[in-house]
């Protein structure tokens, strides 16, 4: 009886992470297909998903975010809105507001009328053209999954998932994302070049006559399902102890901190960064076959979980120096709790 | 489930890490042992350049003495080995000994075969009291990589100790300064053994008697020859520079004697004892300079001449033409001038001789303050450094007193001296070419006094207002749309039926 509760019990375990790779080859297979050649950046937008946390794409013009985003939810089947911000957007034009509707009767009554944030899929596209004020509208929706306009509020349906884009080289007419606002994403992805041969195939299929249509290969609920068994994963005592000391590394003056950090980082990651990488590692453990989280889990996830969560301090910007540097610096000199 | 369903189900795999974790630990500390070998010897071989150095340092020295060192190089050798192999045995013993703990080993093990943290997981999950469907997932998993970790393990190749150029640089420098401090004392010895050895015994001394008597006439040396053949215009500047050695020579050997001699002044030159007396250089100018010349040097001086006797010889020859000129002819007495460095007429001013003066340099530490003017080039004029420094305060003083340490050098005090560049510039003002504002315009202040006057007036009394008899005007009213004017009409009869009830 011991033994049949054994094998079902890891079994059960076997099957749940059998399915959950399953569902995220098939989404990744179906984005991948209106998608060219930003296989890790799906890989990371797919992550942050299943993971429960929200992402930042930053990259230059033209290079899909948007596209990519817009796939996704059609893969997924999920109610899907689109913000472009602006410098002239306010908070109620994301959030909603009360409007006065005519009623069956002849009258009038007023009506909240819900914003695009009201979704499971949000895509916040530039999002650092809108005012601090417009984007703190955001904060509420990211981290308590509920919108609070006057007396009413809102809870947003699971799964939800805010997916920003925001571009580096057009900082004209941009405000920066405050701290508070970044530290609430998941991941970052930076959105690069594709390469020359997938420049071939991006120019065949948007010059053609050709139309790709995406299939719904997953639901909503499936995605809940599948954030459950990525939460079950366990993580031991090495690798949290290691996530711990990576994000303590990040931080100026701190014990594991090595001396790039001192000298160019003014801020370093929250305890938001450990949670982060606690649950992008289990995703990486389950798509690697494994059940629970181990220290190579963590360091890949490190750059994108901790890259917008390092603040760098003007003698470091003049000198150059990135966050991507400084995470390499604390991968280096952070070591792993038990090792030879 | 409790955890003694999973410590029992799971023996095999218990029995396995703690084997797997025997070896990973023997494997460790092999490597930790290496590793603690290569550390050590990166230390011990700059040890082992220590005693050869020090031998040679120390032949080096004892054979500038003249002494010899009985310790022998091959000695050497094995003094210079203990203290590396002391290093590495301490290091590879102290990482011998080290206690590896268990999840050090099975982590170890798991970064070198790449298992990614399943059997350090393992370890950890096994000790729960509470398992879930991934834990037993992640615990077989373990349970199926463990053997393969086993076979693996066995394969584990251990880093030779790395021994490169470096290393090698190091033992032929050690080896060198063996072999050169071996030479050195070789070279030290051999010069006095031969002195030894040559020194002929009285039965060698008998047959060196009868060898000369018999032995041709040896020619004569070559330099004599050499001497004659110099070319006759060269010959007075040689003989001159021969004459000035010889004379060096002689002052210095008169010097020596001089001191070997002491008080009993049978050692005194004959120049000294000629301008011993003070009296008869005192108001003879013409005689003063050389005079002075020679009688100036006293028993301190001649020390002092003995130190530096070729650097003395230049500010000799210049006092002497400057003396020569006259300049002081009759104005100080012999010390006087000898001491004055130029013999300018400003300098001579300074160093007008006062009795103040004369005990300053009847003491020894005025002899150091003189040594100082001569090494600044003699062109300053005489310095007290014991003197309080001139006081650069420019403070005007305190209150209506004067300040007590102006003493004219600078800032508001007294009429200054005219003395330095400053004085030599001419303190010409210069006016102001604008006076006052340049339009300042005109300026009129008038005052007025008005006294407060009390009015009447007449008081308004208050009536009641009458009903309005004609209109106010048009207001305009907007025309409302039917079903705002609903609305309102409704909004007001809501209030009102609420104030009724109410």
């Amino acid at each position: 009886m011991t033994g049949q509760a054994e094998v079902s019990s890891a079994g059960v375990a076997r099957e749940q992470a059998d399915k959950f790779k399953a569902t995220y080859d098939q989404i990744r297979t179906e984005v991948g297909r209106m998608m060219v050649g930003q296989d890790e950046v799906i890989e990371g937008v797919l992550t942050a998903l299943f993971a429960g946390g929200h992402v930042l794409l930053e990259g230059v013009p033209g290079l899909g975010k948007t596209m990519l985003v817009r796939c996704l939810g059609e893969a997924v089947d999920l109610h899907f809105s689109r913000i472009q911000f602006t410098p002239d957007m306010m908070p109620a034009d994301v959030q909603g507001a009360q409007i006065l509707v005519d009623t069956e009767g002849g009258g009038h009554e007023l009506q909240f009328q819900e914003g695009p944030l009201v979704a499971n899929l949000v895509l916040a596209d530039e999002i650092n053209r809108a005012t601090p004020k417009t984007q703190s509208a955001l904060l509420e929706a990211m981290q308590e999954r509920q919108i609070t306009v006057g007396k009413r509020t809102i809870q947003l349906d699971e799964p939800y998932c805010v997916m920003a884009t925001q571009n580096p080289v057009e900082q004209e007419g941009t405000y920066p994302l405050p701290e508070a606002q970044l530290d609430r994403f998941l991941m970052k992805l930076v959105v690069g070049y594709p390469t020359e041969a997938d420049y071939a195939t991006i120019v065949d299929r948007t010059t053609s006559d050709e139309e790709v249509e995406l299939k719904v290969v997953c639901h909503g609920a499936d995605i809940i399902a599948q954030r459950h068994v990525v939460r079950s994963v366990p993580v031991p005592e090495q690798a949290k102890t290691y996530a711990i000391r990576l994000v303590i590394g990040t931080q100026p003056g701190s014990q594991y901190a090595p001396e790039l950090v001192n000298q160019n980082v003014a801020l370093g990651s929250s305890p938001r960064g450990v949670q982060g990488l606690l649950l992008v590692g289990k995703v990486k453990a389950l798509l690697a076959g494994r059940f629970s989280v181990s220290t190579d889990d963590i360091k890949a996830a490190a750059h994108v979980v901790l890259r917008h969560r390092v603040m760098v301090n003007f003698q470091g910007q003049s000198d150059g120096v990135n966050s991507d540097q400084i995470i390499d610096a604390v991968l280096a000199a952070v070591p792993a709790p038990h090792g030879a | 489930m409790s955890s003694t369903e999973t410590k029992g189900r799971h023996a095999d795999l218990r029995r396995e890490l703690d084997s797997l974790c025997l070896e990973a630990q023997h494997h460790i500390k092999g490597v930790r042992r290496q590793r603690a070998a290569n550390r050590a010897l990166q230390l011990a071989l700059p040890c082992l350049l220590l005693v050869p150095f020090l031998w040679l340092v120390l032949r080096l020295v004892m054979g500038a003495y003249g002494e010899q060192l009985t310790l022998s190089a091959w000695w050497i050798v094995p003094a210079s080995l203990v203290l590396p192999l002391l290093v590495l045995g301490s290091a590879v013993l102290s990482a011998s000994f080290a206690v590896i703990d268990r999840r050090d080993a099975l982590a170890t093990l798991d970064q070198e075969l790449g298992l990614q943290d399943r059997l350090v997981s393992a370890e950890e999950f096994l000790q729960y009291d509470q398992s879930s469907p991934f834990v037993e997932a992640a615990l077989e998993d373990a349970a199926r990589c463990a053997p393969e970790a086993r076979n693996a393990l066995l394969q584990l190749k251990r880093d030779p100790i790395r021994f490169g150029q470096h290393e090698a640089r190091l033992i032929a420098a050690s080896l060198l300064m063996i072999v050169l401090g071996a030479w050195i004392g070789e070279r030290a010895t051999s010069p006095v053994q031969e002195t030894i050895s040559a020194v002929p015994g009285p039965q060698q001394l008998a047959q060196f008697d009868t060898r000369q008597e018999n032995a041709p006439a040896r020619p004569l040396p070559q330099e004599p020859e050499q001497q004659r053949e110099v070319p006759s215009d060269t010959a007075p500047s040689a003989k001159s520079k021969t004459a000035e050695s010889q004379r060096d020579q002689a002052a210095e050997l008169s010097d020596e004697t001089k001191e070997s001699e002491g008080k009993t002044g049978e050692g005194r030159s004959s120049d000294a004892e000629s301008t011993s007396g003070a009296s008869e250089s005192r108001g003879m100018p013409s005689n003063q300079a050389q005079k002075s010349d020679a009688g100036a040097p006293t028993k301190k001086k001649d020390k002092k001449k003995k130190a530096k006797p070729t650097a003395k010889l230049e500010p000799t020859q210049k006092k002497d033409a400057e003396e020569n000129s006259g300049s002081t002819a009759g104005k100080g007495s012999s010390k006087g001038s000898s001491k004055n460095p130029a013999a300018s007429k400003w300098s001579s001013k300074d160093q007008v001789t006062t009795e103040d003066d004369q005990e300053i340099e009847d003491d020894e530490d005025t002899e150091d303050e003189e040594e100082d003017q001569e090494s600044r080039g003699g062109v300053q004029p005489s310095l007290r450094n014991r003197k309080p420094p001139v006081s650069r305060d420019l403070r005007i003083g305190f209150g209506n007193q004067k300040n007590p340490d102006a003493n004219g050098r600078g800032g508001p005090s007294e009429a200054k001296k005219s003395r330095g560049t400053a004085s030599l510039v001419l303190g010409v003002p210069i006016p102001d070419r604008i006076k006052g504002q340049p339009n300042p315009g005109k300026t009129k202040i008038t005052q007025e006094r008005i006294e407060p006057k009390a009015e009447e007036s007449s008081s308004i009394e208050a009536g009641s207002r009458q009903e309005r008899s004609a209109p106010a005007g048009n207001v305009h009213e907007r025309e409302l749309t039917p079903w705002m004017r609903t609305l309102v009409r409704e909004y007001f009869l809501t209030l009102r039926q609420q104030s009724r009830q109410s």
